[in-house]
């Protein structure tokens, strides 16, 4: 098992570890309470292992020695940032997060783990279905705030859409309804481009879940620096841009096709689909991390998997449905609206 | 010298043509004027010169130039016409041919009618039934003079009398189609209706309204009830009655008379002595067995109660037995929801009513608890895959237009949608006359009419 190099951010001023505070968007010194601007610009971390191609399968443990302690940390291959288990420290991995898996951009955390039971409460609030002891007595535990790898594609559809349409025109002729109706064949140029499409590039996290946290306010990316990473876990990718393409490609060419359907039927009586040759041009990636917050909730020894965008503070997760509830929902309505539907026909039939 | 022989030739071509259109002119036919064929017996001779003279009252009514009728017949019909038309002051005239002479029907009828001086009074009232046993064209028409017959025999009594006339014929039965036509034209002229009952009063004499407390009050004309069953709606009618001090009637009959039903029911009402009062207050039920469908009276004092909402519910409740042919239990929900409403102004609902009612809300009801369950389990449902991109479109940078639009063919399809005019008036007739609200025969004189092929 190969050791390997690791970064610390350290406060200039004692000398403790820094880590990255959400509220304020600077590194934070715990220890004597100073604290520091991140610059946009960062330099490429020591130990950047310039032009090499990583293996992003590898599914081999790494090594790794704290500098504050000594003590050996052994983690997974995708582990970019960690906490050390006996000082406390911050660490960055800088291979994961250097040379040709050096992230593009990166949006920090903006909301900051303290928050996060309030906005759960918020989020049960409206969840009509929801069993009332599961929102007295549920426990968030493995909360962990991950930086997670995404992958932002670009990409402009070009070409022809094809439609048979018709046009109707009617008129009375003596006992008859006569409908006249002209059929044309469509044609239409259509342009459209696409942008920033989110698709998450980690194995190990839900695809719905990841899905499900957007959107993202994209304009907050800012230029990657391991300063961000202090005090959060991070994650680099598993799955490369040309693994998860294809998903980002289905999202795109559905929302093209129903665009042009929507858009291409003015003055007919309708118009129905006759294929298309939209290309797509090439499509161009970039390599982001997102700033997520994922917690298991225990409810009668079952746990849930939740999930929290770090940056908007939206929630989602799977819950359970309380049956009675959704039986008392159901058939309360029925009785509630058949009585009403009964007390006016009985009105208006005075 | 060319030029002179040109001019004369022109001349001498005009004037042939000056003296020969006359008499081009003169062989044409036209509507007024008879075809060149020779005409029958009564026909003037001259057509200009003819001068109205009355028929004597001797003259024959029944002239049967087919010779569709036995003497016997003739007499028999001649006498009823004699009846009839003393009684209503129209004349009434029976002709049969076989031919019209190139003439239309009905132009051939009102000139045997004009020509020979029928009618009554200065308008000449009076009827003229004309048949033509001309074996490719048979048929008749019925051919009427003077206002006030003119304005009674409108198009639906015309078709109405047509309708019977026209069976018996169809059948070979000529004698007792034109018995009953000469009466039906009686009833016409004597009460406004060909086919009103003998109580329907008079139209040339005025009504005076009575009251007969003897009269029954379950008149089962159409004999549907056991006497048992009369007596039991006796009972609970006169118990109504008593209770609101309102007169309670039960009818039940085959047919309308050729009134509409609404018009019959009222006419019943109203000319029977029925109606409690100097307001002659009361309700009365008609339950036609013959179409099984029931209308109702009421008269205006009950109004508040018995409004038009309530005036439907009340016929729908006895609808539906009456329907299925049950009129003793139409006639008894009616008595038994008549009473309530008249207690307290609102109509008791039919089990059925109920039911359609809780199954509509219950189907209603089902949509919007499902609608709202499941609008609830979406809520919960907070992890969903993405499968669209919209968010992320360029919006100032979509281009979805220009290209081409290419006509290629035309198809058509025609949907059957006829349009109903429904008429007014409940005869049922089968409206198969063709009707004229106004002609002229030869002589110039205006007259209406009816007739079809048989």
């Amino acid at each position: 098992m190969p050791k390997r190099e690791l970064s610390e951010q350290k406060c200039p001023a004692c000398g403790a570890p820094l880590r990255f505070d959400p509220e304020s968007g600077r590194s934070v010194c715990d220890w004597c309470g100073t604290s520091y601007e991140i610059p946009d610009a960062a330099a490429e971390p020591e130990g950047a292992a310039e032009g090499e191609a990583p293996d992003i399968h590898s599914e081999e443990l790494c090594c790794y020695n704290c500098r504050s302690c000594g003590a050996e940390i052994v983690t997974d291959s995708v582990s970019a940032s960690v906490k050390c288990p006996y000082c406390g420290n911050n660490i960055v991995f800088t291979e994961k997060v250097s040379g040709g898996l050096r992230p593009d951009g990166i949006i920090p955390f903006r909301i900051d783990k303290k928050s996060l039971p309030a906005a759960v409460q918020d989020f049960y609030k409206d969840k009509k279905l929801l069993p009332r002891r599961f929102f007295s007595e549920s426990n968030i535990e493995d909360l962990a705030g991950v930086y997670v790898p995404f992958w932002l594609y670009d990409c402009t559809y070009q070409g022809k859409a094809y439609y048979k349409g018709f046009k109707d025109r009617s008129a009375r002729e003596g006992d008859y309804i006569v409908t006249i109706r002209d059929h044309y064949d469509i044609e239409r140029d259509v342009s459209m481009d696409f942008k920033d499409i989110p698709v998450d590039g980690s194995g190990r996290l839900d695809d719905a879940l990841m899905d499900s946290l957007e959107p993202f306010d994209l304009n907050g990316i800012k230029p990657f620096n391991m300063s961000y990473l202090s005090g959060f876990l991070a994650e680099r990718f598993d799955r490369d841009s040309e693994e998860v393409r294809r998903r980002a490609e289905e999202r795109m060419m559905n929302s093209a096709l129903s665009i042009v359907d929507a858009n291409s039927g003015a003055g007919y009586s309708g118009i129905s689909s006759a294929g298309n040759d939209l290309q797509a041009s090439p499509i161009t990636a970039r390599y982001v991390l997102l700033p997520v917050y994922t917690f298991n909730v225990g409810y009668k020894g079952v746990k849930y998997t939740f999930a929290m965008n770090g940056q908007t503070g939206k929630v989602v997760g799977d819950i359970p449905t309380d049956t009675g509830r959704s039986l008392l929902r159901r058939w309360g309505t029925f009785a509630a609206v058949f009585a009403v539907i009964m007390l006016l026909v009985s009105f208006l039939s005075c | 010298m060319n030029s002179l022989k040109k001019a004369l030739a022109v001349l001498f071509i005009a004037f042939l043509m000056f003296a020969c259109l006359p008499a081009l002119a003169l062989d044409l036919p036209t509507d007024t004027e008879p075809p060149a064929e020779e005409m029958p017996y009564w026909y003037p001779e001259n057509v200009d010169e003819w001068v109205f003279t009355p028929a004597s009252p001797d003259a024959p009514r029944v002239v049967d130039d087919a010779g569709i009728l036995s003497d016997a017949e003739e007499a028999m019909i001649a006498a009823r016409i004699a009846e009839v038309s003393e009684k209503n002051a129209a004349d009434i005239v029976i002709f049969t041919d076989v031919s019209t002479h190139g003439l239309e029907r009905s132009v051939y009828a009102a000139d045997f009618y004009d020509f020979n001086g029928y009618g009554v009074g200065p308008e000449h009232d009076g009827f003229c039934l004309f048949i033509c046993m001309d074996p490719q064209s048979r048929g008749g028409w019925c051919c009427v003079t003077g206002s006030r017959p003119r304005s009674l025999y409108t198009e639906t009594n015309a078709n109405d009398i047509d309708d019977v006339l026209y069976s018996y014929l169809g059948s070979g039965r000529y004698a007792e189609g034109f018995y009953d036509w000469v009466g039906n034209i009686g009833t016409l002229l004597d009460k406004g209706y060909p086919f009103a009952p003998e109580w329907f009063p008079s139209i040339n004499e005025p009504f005076v309204r009575t009251h007969d407390t003897e009269a029954p009050r379950v008149i089962d004309d159409g004999q549907v009830f056991t006497a048992e069953q009369v007596a039991a709606l006796e009972a609970k009618a006169a118990e109504i009655a008593k209770k609101y001090g309102a007169d309670i009637v039960i009818h039940t009959t085959s047919t309308s008379y050729g009134l509409s039903r609404q018009g019959y029911t009222d006419s019943f009402f109203n000319y029977r002595g029925y109606g409690f009062g100097e307001s002659y207050e009361g309700a009365q039920l008609t339950l036609f067995t013959g179409s099984r469908s029931v209308n109702m009276y009421s008269s205006q004092g009950l109004k508040d109660k018995l409004n038009d909402r309530n005036t439907e519910l009340l016929l729908d409740a006895a609808a539906d037995p009456a329907e299925e042919g049950d009129m003793y239990k139409a006639a008894d929900r009616w008595l038994t929801y008549l009473d309530k409403t008249l207690k307290t102004g609102r109509v008791p609902r039919t089990p059925i009513v109920w039911a359609i009612r809780s199954a509509f809300a219950g189907i209603i009801s089902l949509i919007g608890s499902s609608v709202s369950a499941s609008s609830a389990k979406r809520s919960m449902q907070t992890v969903r895959t993405a499968y669209t991109a919209s968010d992320h479109l360029v919006r100032d940078r979509l281009m979805v237009g220009g290209g081409s639009d290419t006509y290629t063919h035309t198809t058509e399809t025609r949907v059957y949608s006829p349009i109903v005019h429904e008429r007014e008036g409940g005869s049922g007739g089968s409206g198969g006359s063709s009707y004229s609200g106004g002609y002229s025969g030869s002589s110039g004189t205006s007259h209406s009419g009816s007739g079809r092929d048989f």
